[in-house]
């Protein structure tokens, strides 16, 4: 590292050796980080790992948004940069990769590599339940959200008016369905619709149901029809396409 | 709602749609992305005329941070002309004065109209009218408001005002003098004082059954200006004046008159509270509304699978017993040791399938390996059933079983010479589990709920097996009974259509 600083001090623009130094700085940074609790004391290190992104798509939905859809059961969240890995990049003022949100048998559970506050308290590791504000480095907001009874996915909404790519108004983390309905119930509220939308998972791709004949990229069903994890959904009175997210590799 | 186009389509050189955002009088409202990855909004004209383009190309460059800035004015291969803007992620002043209906806190309000007022006060100065200033054009993202759709708007042209041809804005927000077709900036005005007032008291001055009701209050009814906070009764009475020359002469004065009631204009910002409120549980839960009520919820989480499990075993139980009761006489059960050991002999054929079952669930295995699995849990079925009758004195020896009672060992009671009858219930037990496959029974995905073929199948073998290892009438009834049992109690989610797909495998699935 010094010796490539020599070299950039005499020449600066030397590709070579900003490369090497760049490289140097990399290796020499900690592969372990360690977290301080809000105690004080020495956490015990957390890893941050460079995950591989878990399969996601968008779901838009005419008349109401786009989604950022999650299928892993565990989600990283951080910065929106170019070689991005995480599941959830957020235009914000948080690290690469700054935290993760899983889901269990038991529930969804946030992990913190960076800081991260749940309802305004600093934590390492925490349950979530409906309603809980989870906030990434200085100001990155979101709400969980979990509304359905009947389905174990969850909802992260931006309150912060941090922005997701692409102007998505929210994430799903989707377990065994999403529901898209009018009340408040549903996972994606859609004003007007009489009759929800059941999103689910099937074994090579998705799944919908809904009570009436709708068409699936282009062809008739009722009640019940298979997609992959990409076409076009539409009703009488509502329409729906999933577009796969390419993996930043 | 339907749009004419859908998600991936790029009518427009250089912008791919993503999906539809909502639908005017004038057209179609797109979420797109330009190749370089910038959001916009594409608003795609139909019916228009010339006037209108010509309103939007004169407002293309027109600059202000609480107006929704026009990037370009195109036109696709269709001929149809599109407008390309600055995309609004916040909701519309519709959508919050929804959720106050009884208004905003006064100091938010005159926050959000003095930057109303700025705005309309801009394009006036720029020889703009909006005319269709309304709550469902003004848009609030990040706590800054913006408004749009002024594309719609015409030139001031002299003081005359010239006659329109179409009759603009939303009835509500209609300035009088428009039923005359002679009017200029004014009207924008009126509707800002309309606007000022709902979001007051998140109710409009005039309310009708029918548009001519609403015009005709707007031309002579007096606005209730007593549910307004008294201090903007003034102000919202001089913009609702029906002589446009009564009103305020700009929307600047406006803007300074209301800046000019209480203290200094706090940044006060707006958070809508979109937690979840509680509600009461929902009556019927989405899903297949028409089936018993045992399969509504579908269990999702580990904890919904169990207790649907236990939902199956208790029920197997109960119609277990019930069974039972109804076999004694045909089955000429002498006494009650009879019947409680057919009942638990179907129990443990049932749960012995409930089981199994649920942990497969409708995951595809191997049906080898499921058959030998079973097999093995016939047989331990088998030895369960052995020692259940057995135990009872009527197959056995009266010796043995006052041996019994002395001796907890029940392996020890077992005769020797017995050795074939235990052979033969294990096998027994142990081929009927392996030749009928007993989890499609109770999976959630069977073709159909009930279905006669595995009752069926489970007769011819257990028929079959008791040709070969002689066995107890009841036993072979009790698999029979279990097998109807089993489709009874086990939850149904309706069978797998088979839609042929199309695409090819995803990406994302290799990731």
């Amino acid at each position: 590292m010094t010796l490539s600083d020599k070299v950039l001090a005499a020449a600066p623009d030397h590709k070579e050796a900003r490369r090497l130094r760049s490289l140097a700085w990399r290796n020499a940074e900690p592969s372990n980080v360690t977290l301080l609790t809000p105690n004080g004391s020495v956490a015990k290190s957390a890893p941050v790992v460079v995950e591989k992104p878990s399969p996601r798509f968008v779901l838009w939905i005419d008349g109401v948004g786009g989604f950022l859809v999650c299928l892993a059961t565990r989600v990283t969240l951080g910065q929106a940069v170019n070689e991005s890995t995480v599941d959830v990049p957020l235009q914000a003022d948080v690290t690469r990769v700054h935290a993760a949100v899983i889901r269990d048998s038991e529930g969804y559970l946030v992990e913190a590599f960076r800081p991260v506050r749940l309802n305004q308290q600093p934590i390492n590791r925490s349950l979530l339940k409906n309603g809980d504000t989870i906030q990434l480095g200085p100001s990155c907001q979101m709400r969980f959200r979990q509304p359905s009874p009947v389905s174990a996915s969850a909802c992260l909404d931006m309150v912060s008016g941090h922005r997701l790519p692409m102007a998505l108004d929210g994430v799903l983390l989707m377990a065994d369905t999403l529901i898209l309905g009018a009340g408040s119930r549903a996972h994606v509220q859609v004003p007007g619709l009489k009759e929800p939308v059941v999103l689910f998972r099937n074994k090579d791709g998705l799944g919908v149901r809904w009570a009436g004949q709708f068409l699936v990229d282009g062809k008739t069903v009722l009640q019940r029809g298979m997609l992959g994890w990409s076409g076009k959904v539409a009703g009488e009175e509502w329409a729906f396409s999933l577009e796969p997210v390419t993996t930043h590799r | 709602m339907k749009f004419i186009y859908s998600s991936g389509q790029r009518p427009l050189d250089g912008y791919t749609l993503k999906r539809g955002v909502g639908k005017g009088g004038f057209g179609e409202v797109y979420f797109g992305l330009s190749d370089g990855g910038k959001e916009v909004a594409l608003k795609l004209l139909q019916g228009n005329s010339d006037i209108e383009l010509r309103g939007v190309a004169q407002c293309l460059n027109l600059k202000h941070p609480n107006l929704v800035s026009l990037f370009d004015l195109k036109t696709d291969a269709q001929g149809d002309p599109w407008v390309v803007m600055e995309y609004v992620a916040g909701e519309t002043l519709n959508v919050v004065l929804c959720r106050h209906p009884n208004g905003l806190t006064p100091d938010l309000a005159r926050q959000w109209f003095i930057e109303l007022a700025e705005a309309v006060g801009y394009l006036h100065d720029h020889g703009i009218v909006h005319r269709d200033l309304k709550p469902g054009n003004i848009f609030l993202e990040n706590n800054r408001l913006k408004i749009g759709d002024y594309g719609l708007c015409k030139f001031i042209g002299g003081t005359d005002g010239s006659r329109q041809s179409q009759s603009v804005g939303t009835v509500h927000y209609m300035a009088p003098e428009i039923a005359t077709g002679n009017y200029n900036k004014q009207i924008d005005v009126y509707a800002a004082g309309i606007i000022l007032f709902e979001m007051l008291t998140g109710k409009v001055p005039f309310e009708g059954e029918s548009v001519g009701e609403i015009l005709m209050k707007h031309l002579t009814a007096q606005p209730d200006l007593t549910k307004l906070p008294p201090e903007f009764r003034p102000v919202v009475a001089k913009a609702l004046s029906k002589d446009p020359a009564q009103r305020y002469g700009s929307m600047g004065e406006m803007a300074r008159a209301v800046e000019a009631l209480g203290g200094p204009v706090k940044n006060v910002r707006y958070q809508p509270d979109r937690a979840p409120k509680k509600e009461k549980p929902l009556d019927v839960l989405p899903g297949e509304p028409d089936e018993p009520m045992m399969t509504v919820v579908p269990a999702c989480s580990w904890r919904g699978q169990v207790a649907e499990l236990c939902g199956s075993l208790g029920l197997a139980t109960m119609v277990a017993a019930v069974v039972s009761i109804l076999w004694a006489v045909p089955g000429e059960m002498k006494n009650l040791t009879d019947i409680g050991s057919f009942f638990f002999q179907t129990i443990l054929v049932c749960w012995g399938v409930l089981i199994p079952a649920k942990l497969w669930g409708n995951s595809k295995g191997d049906s080898w390996k499921r058959r030998f699995a079973m097999l093995g849990v016939g047989a331990l079925i088998g030895g369960a059933a052995l020692w259940l009758n057995g135990y009872l004195p009527r197959t056995m020896p009266v010796e043995i079983s006052q041996s019994l009672a002395q001796t907890p060992h029940v392996e020890a009671v077992m005769p020797t010479g017995n050795l074939m009858q235990v052979a033969s219930y294990l096998c027994y037990f142990g081929v009927i589990f392996f030749a009928v496959r007993w989890w499609k029974m109770a999976a959630p995905r069977r073709q159909s709920r009930f279905s006669l073929f595995p009752i069926l199948a489970t007769g011819f073998w257990s028929l079959i097996l008791f040709l070969i290892f002689p066995m107890n009438m009841s036993t072979a009834i009790g698999l029979i009974a279990s097998a109807v049992i089993v489709q009874l109690v086990s939850p149904w989610d309706g069978p797998i259509v088979q839609v042929s797909r199309k695409k090819a495998k995803p990406r994302l699935l290799s990731a």
